[in-house]
Order: structure tokens, then sequence, then C-alpha cells
């Protein structure tokens, strides 16, 4: 049977390629678009690794009033906290959650180096945000005297550097070397760190955001090295809206004239970071839709015509016995073998995508997911567009049929 | 001749109005699809109106600084702008303006996040905006450091309600500003200029931080035709030499000066942006290419098809003498009448979305709109479809024989 529907399938080649070549198109539009909504989903699915409920961000601009800033933000956080509406306030730098804001820098840990995040955030941050440590602790008071500046690090992080052996007391380094510069060794600044802590997550870049390296960084507001901060980070109790806000910007606009102050609740931020993912994604998708269903409308026209053309043959087949559910399977199973054609074709391209590396943080497991679903939504629309005209092939009369020859 | 093709064009798409449906669903989603695609990147990319003093006017609105230790890309500094652009003898005007900043004020227990700029009295002058009530601050106001601002219709609203906002003082940052115009600040085309309130730059209450190349500033630099940018850019570029003559440890400074594609251009290609910015527009068309590669295919196909009901008319017109020339440009002629139906269809559709977008208030500045670019390359869009389509269907037929054609025969 498989042998005849191919050797009917290559008499006609030269019009079924033409099909093949669309079916392979609109699988390897199907193929990207299930790329792009499983990674989506499985991100969507992944904890945030934070809470946002009840956080307010304040978000400060010196606008270089004040050479020095941080006197003035040591007074700003003293203020905050003296408000009875304030449960706990967090200091930390400008790469806060939805923010799009990012700091990256490579460091050296188990003997490699990897890309991560970094955040220089106090020791109220954990309790501010709801953090989850999986290891050792959060920043303290304790890490005043400590001979090594203290680091926590997330799992991803911890997991690529010491694999499954213990991370706490390890040193990490940053190493910054100038690829311009002659002399490697006298080129690198070298900036040590003990890990103290492993979180499990914090996806401050979002919902929708791949699970990356990330660590933090002690931000001491009288160390005079670092002054980075830019944003308070506020848990309030329930219920304080709108007039809390107006009451603390009255009060830290007086204390710091000329500087600009920001005010959002992390809710509303987080709002507008869903839609505006979302709002980027639909275009992608209704044209990916329309392109399916442009497809689907287009095969069904020619199988329809197909049908048309070849009422002679099928009228033959008729008259030497074959009866209409052999002549509608005959019809259904060329369909299906011209996309099985295309989809193979379609899958050989596919799986180059995983095989080269491209776009690694998707993963060969959401690829081959999409693959799969690529090939049977495409079975599906064939199968739905030969459905009519091989119904209709099965009626033809064979008499009729002859006769038109 | 060409009016025969119309006719038999016309009655060809009635026969059939299934198919037809089917082809120009596909034609005009597809030039739609197309359609928003070049109104969008037109908006982002360039988005001045022709004609006016904008599309004229070059942003600067970066510099890189490299130095041994350091490596700064950011917006100029207002002590750069002052000294270097400020100066250039050849613009006819240059308007220095600070980034927006973001902040929030309260009106009755209501939050407004606003965004905020500071702007010289020639900003005004370059943008042309057609003020709602009132008129803007002009050089001397500026320089005076007179406390007005001009603020959007919207901000109006919000703000004041649905009454006049002119002689009226809004609180900001814990400062009081007289309101002296309004406008309709959707007008802006420009990411760098739109704000919803602008004050004088000598009301910044900040130190200007002189010293520095970097900072929170921009320049618009307005040429008194388009075709002396180059050699704007050849003066800066002299300046930003001469700075580098006399500070031997800056390696590297440049200050871009051109519309958002050239500044693109120079964040993708650091090495040559000449050619990076002809790489992105290849690229550009490479994609609407890939895009309209499926939709074509399926276009073919339907076409092909369709060619059967066509023989008995093929066979006759061959018998009787009609070359294969004749038959491709009948048939490339009816793709591209289907093809211009569809596009009129698409257009039509594209104005409409563009209009719900427009009103939904996704988009902040700027209108999202059909204009004369737009339609002019939809045009473009449409021809190259059609003769896309229908070069492959039309050369198959060209090629039937007479005899089999009449006997309807295999392609």
């Amino acid at each position: 049977m498989i042998r005849h529907i191919l050797r009917l399938i290559w008499n006609r080649r030269k019009s079924n390629a033409m099909i093949m070549i669309e079916i392979f198109l609109s699988f390897i539009v199907l193929f990207a678009l299930g790329s792009l909504i499983y990674f989506s989903v499985g991100n969507y699915l992944t904890p945030l690794g934070f809470t946002y409920d009840n956080v307010v961000v304040l978000r400060m601009n010196s606008n270089q009033v004040d050479y020095d800033p941080r006197e003035m933000i040591l007074q700003i956080g003293r203020e905050i906290r003296s408000f009875d509406e304030v449960l706990q306030v967090s200091m930390a730098s400008s790469n806060l959650p939805y923010a799009r804001n990012y700091w990256g820098t490579t460091m050296t840990g188990g003997g490699r180096d990897f890309h991560s995040d970094y955040f220089f955030v106090d020791d109220d941050f954990a309790g501010t945000m709801g953090i989850v440590l999986i290891e050792g602790r959060w920043f303290g008071p304790e890490d005043n005297s400590a001979r090594m500046k203290p680091i926590v690090i997330n799992r991803t992080l911890c997991e690529a550097m010491f694999g499954s052996q213990p991370a706490l007391g390890k040193i990490v380094t940053e190493g910054d070397y100038d690829p311009n510069h002659g002399d490697r060794d006298s080129a690198r600044k070298v900036d040590e760190f003990t890990v103290i802590g492993v979180i499990d997550n914090y996806r401050f870049d979002g919902e929708f955001s791949s699970v990356r390296n990330g660590h933090f960084r002690r931000n001491d507001l009288t160390d005079s090295s670092s002054n980075s901060t830019v944003g308070a980070l506020i848990k309030v109790r329930p219920g304080a809206g709108v007039p809390f806000e107006e009451k603390l910007m009255k009060r830290i606009q007086s204390m710091a004239p000329g500087w600009t102050f920001r005010i959002e609740p992390m809710k509303d931020m987080r709002r507008t970071y869903l839609r505006e993912m979302i709002l980027g994604a639909m275009p992608l998708v209704i044209i990916g839709g329309f392109l399916i269903f442009n497809v689907a409308l287009g095969l069904f026209g020619i199988l329809w015509y197909s049908i048309n053309r070849r009422r002679g043959e099928i009228g033959l087949r008729c008259a030497v016995g074959a009866d209409s559910r052999r002549i509608s399977g005959q019809i259904l199973g060329e369909s299906l073998m011209i996309a099985t054609l295309g989809i193979v074709l379609g899958v050989f391209f596919a799986i180059q995508v995983p095989i080269a590396g491209l776009f690694e943080m998707v993963g060969v497991g959401t690829y081959l997911l999409a693959i799969f679903s690529a090939a049977a939504f495409i079975y599906l629309i064939v199968a739905a567009c030969a459905l009519y005209p091989s119904r209709l092939a099965a009626r033809i009369q064979p008499a009729e049929a002859l006769r038109d020859e | 001749m060409l009016k025969n093709y119309v006719k038999i064009a016309w009655k060809v798409l009635l026969r059939r109005k299934f198919f037809t449906v089917i082809s120009l669903f596909g034609i005009s989603f597809t030039l739609l699809v197309l359609m928003l695609s070049v109104a969008s990147l037109t908006y982002t990319l360039d988005p001045a109106k022709p004609g006016s003093k904008l599309a004229r006017t070059l942003f600067a609105a970066r510099i890189e600084y490299r130095s041994e230790n350091n490596h700064i890309i950011s917006t100029p500094s207002y002590d750069f702008l002052d000294k270097n652009v400020r100066t250039l003898t050849r613009p006819e005007r240059v308007s220095i303006l600070s980034n927006n900043k973001t902040t929030v004020c309260y009106v009755n227990n209501r939050k407004l996040t606003l965004d905020v700029k500071y702007t010289d009295g020639n900003f005004w002058d370059i943008m042309e905006c057609s003020f709602l009530e009132g008129r803007p601050y002009d050089s001397a106001a500026v320089a005076g450091g007179a406390k007005v601002a001009v603020i959007s219709e919207k901000m109006r609203r919000n703000y004041f309600g649905d009454v006049s906002a002119v002689d009226k003082e809004i609180e900001i940052g814990g400062d009081r500003f007289r309101v002296v115009g309004v406008i309709d600040n959707r007008e802006i085309p420009f990411y760098y200029a739109f704000a919803d309130v602008y004050f004088p730059l000598t009301t910044v209450r900040t130190d200007p931080f002189s010293g520095t190349y970097w900072g929170n500033y921009m320049a618009l630099v307005l040429a008194a035709r388009k075709a002396d940018w180059g050699a704007i850019q050849a003066e800066l570029k002299a300046k930003t030499a001469e700075i580098m003559r006399q500070n031997p440890d800056i390696t590297k400074l440049d200050c871009i000066m051109g519309n958002p594609l050239d500044e693109m251009a120079h964040v993708f290609f650091e090495d040559n942006p000449a050619r990076g910015k002809v790489l992105l527009i290849s690229i550009g068309i490479l994609m609407a290419l890939l895009f309209m590669l499926l939709p074509t295919v399926n276009l073919v196909n339907l076409n092909l098809s369709r060619i059967i009901e066509r023989f008995s008319e093929i066979g006759v017109r061959k018998a009787f003498g009609a070359s294969s020339m004749t038959l491709v440009g009948q048939f490339i002629v009816e793709n591209v009448i289907l093809t211009f139906i569809g596009g009129a269809i698409g257009l039509i559709l594209a104005a409409i979305v563009m209009e719900i977008v427009s009103h939904s208030g996704l988009i902040p500045y700027g209108h999202f709109s059909l204009n004369f670019k737009v339609f002019f390359y939809s045009i473009i869009i449409c021809l190259f479809f059609g003769l896309f389509s229908g070069v492959y269907p039309a050369f198959k037929m060209s090629r039937l024989h007479p005899v089999e054609a009449l006997r309807g025969g295999q392609l």
C-alpha cells in the first residue's frame, strides 16, 4: 500500500513538490512558534523566587546634586523606616525586579568562568523580598568585620561552579581582564569573595525570563567604594496605598530637593511588564496563526482541485471494483504521505538548531516538544483538509467519470 | 489589450468565488502584516514627517568614550554639547535637551507618573508643535530661569480636568511651575523628544557636572538641507579628533549624530556603521521576503491547480497563434490585478488596525498611521508579491502544447 502511494506521488512529483515545499515551510513556522510558546510557558511556570505583594519600589536619582549621595541615602532609609505603614526596607542597586536594568559580570569559581548577573543589596533584602535560602545564611552585621567580602549565589551558579559539592566557604573571584592590555597578569584586577549562602532563585527579570546565573554582593553604605544604591524596596502593611506613597514622597522630597524620585508598587510594575511581554509576543502568534490558516485554506483548495482532475482515474478504480472506503483511504493516504515527506525535510532543518547550540537557554527538551507538536499539528491540518475531498472522491460514479474521459 | 486582460481577470475572479476568497484572504493578510511592519519600522526608525524641520534634524544622543581604564557609552553631557555641538558653524540651529526623568506627582489622592524633560528655547522652534493653548517658552525665558512649563494635553486632563491650564500652577518635585502652553504630545514623533512635561533647562537644580563627556543630555541639530548632514557630522568629528589630540589618554571619543537607524547601525556594527546600515536594511528586506515565502508558495499552488479550468482557453489562444510571451504577460497582469485588489483590502484593514492601535494607548508617542511613505512602500510590496507569485504559474502555462491543452492534458 505504502509503495503504491509512493509511486502515485512520484508520478505527479512536480505538482506534489510544491505542496511538499509548502508543508515544509509551515512546519518551520510551527516549530519556531512552538519553541517560543513552550519556552515562555516553561519559564512562566518556574517559581519567581521572590514575592511582589505589598512591596513598594522607590527609585531615586540624585541628579548629581550631591557628589557623594550616600549620607542622604542613609537618611532617606531611616526616614522611610519611621513610617507606621512600613514593615521592612531594603536598599538596592538599580537592577530592581521588573525595572529592565541589568548588571552582568564574569565570575570565576571552581576553576571556570561564568557570566552572572549581580546585585548590590543590604542585610534586609532577603526578608523584604521573601528570598528562600537553601544553604547557609544571608548577609548580616557579622559581615562587617569579615576578612573577605561575602557573597550569596543562586542555585544555578552554584551547580555550574561546584556541582554537587558544598559551596559554603568556597572562594569566588571576579577577574577583570582587559584584552587590550599586553601583559595578562598585570591587567588582572582580582576581587575575592567567600560564599556564605545559596538561594533558590531570584528571577528579577520577570516571569518570562529564563533562569540565569546570579549572585548578590553586600552593599555597605559606610564603605565609600560602594555607592550604587539607587532604589529602596519597601515592604508595607496590606492596605497602605496611594495616601502612604504621597506622604512618603512629600517627606523625602523636602529632605532632598533637586533629587528625582519615582515610586511604584511592584505589583503595578509587574502588571506593566506582563502586558508588554504579551503584547510583544502577540504579533508573532497572530502572524504564525495566519500563515497556518492560509496554508490550510490553500491545501484544501488544491486537494479539491486535484480530485476533480483525477475523476477519470478514480472512476476507473471504482469500475474495477474498489469500494468507496478504499478510494477515500487512498486520497487521505496520499495527502498524509506528502505531508510526511515535507515534515521529514522540516525535522532535518529543525534539529540543526539544538545541534548547533543556537539559543542555548531554550533547552533540547523544549525543541523536541516543539518538533513533535509541529508534526502532529501538520498531520491534523492535512487530514482535516483531505477529509472532505476524499469523501467527494469516494462518491464519484464510475459511469459518469468514465463518460467524461 | 490591457483592457481585455482586465476583463478576463475579472471574469476569472468571479468564476470560482471560493478560490478567489482564499486568494484574496492570503494576499490581503500578507500585505496587511507587511504594511503594519513597514509602518512600525518607519515609526521607530524614521518617524519625521517629510518636509518638517525634524526631517532635516540630526540627533546627538550617544557618545562613546574609551580610555585605558574606562569604556563608557552614554548620552553626552551638557558641557560637551554646549562646547562642541552648539558651536558648530554649519547647522541652522541647535537645541540641547535633557534625558527624560520619570517622577510622580499627586493630585487629589491620585498618582500621576510623568516623564519630565528640560529643554532650551530652540527646541520648540525645531519641533514645530501646534499648541492647543498658550505658547512655548522662548530663549529669553530660559536664560532668565523662569519657572514655567509646557504640558501635554493628557497631563492637563489628569491634573486640571477639562479646563484651560494656562497660567495655572503645577507642583512637581517640590517646585511650583506656571503652565504657559499645552501641546498634544502624540504629535512628537521621536522617543528622544517625547515627555509629559517640559521645563526650561535653567530650572534644573543640578550642576551640569562639567569636565566629563558623558552625562544626561542630548542635542537636536537642524541642518538647512539634508545634504549638509555629512558636512555637519564631519565638523563634529574634527572637533572630537582635536579633543583626543589634546588629551592623549582618550583612545576613543565618538559622538554619533544621525537618526535612530544610524544609531542602531552604530550599536550593532561598531567598526563600519555605514556598511552596518546597509546590512540592517538588507536584513529587514530578507525577513520580509522570508515571511512572504509561505503565502507565495500557497498562492502559486492555488494558481497552478486553477490553470486546469483554463486549459481550453489557453489551447484556443495558442492554436490561433498567441505567443508564449503574450500568455505569460496576460497571466502576470491577472495576478498583479488580483494582488492589487488584495492590497487595497489590506490597506483598508491596515488603516483600521492602526486607528485601533493609536486609540488604544498602546503606543505612547507619535502617530502610528498610514502615511505617504508607507503607502508608497505598500504599492511596491504589492507589485513584488504579484510578480513573485505569478511568474512561475505563467511560465508553466506558457509551455503547454496547444493540442495537449485543448484535450485537458497534464502540466
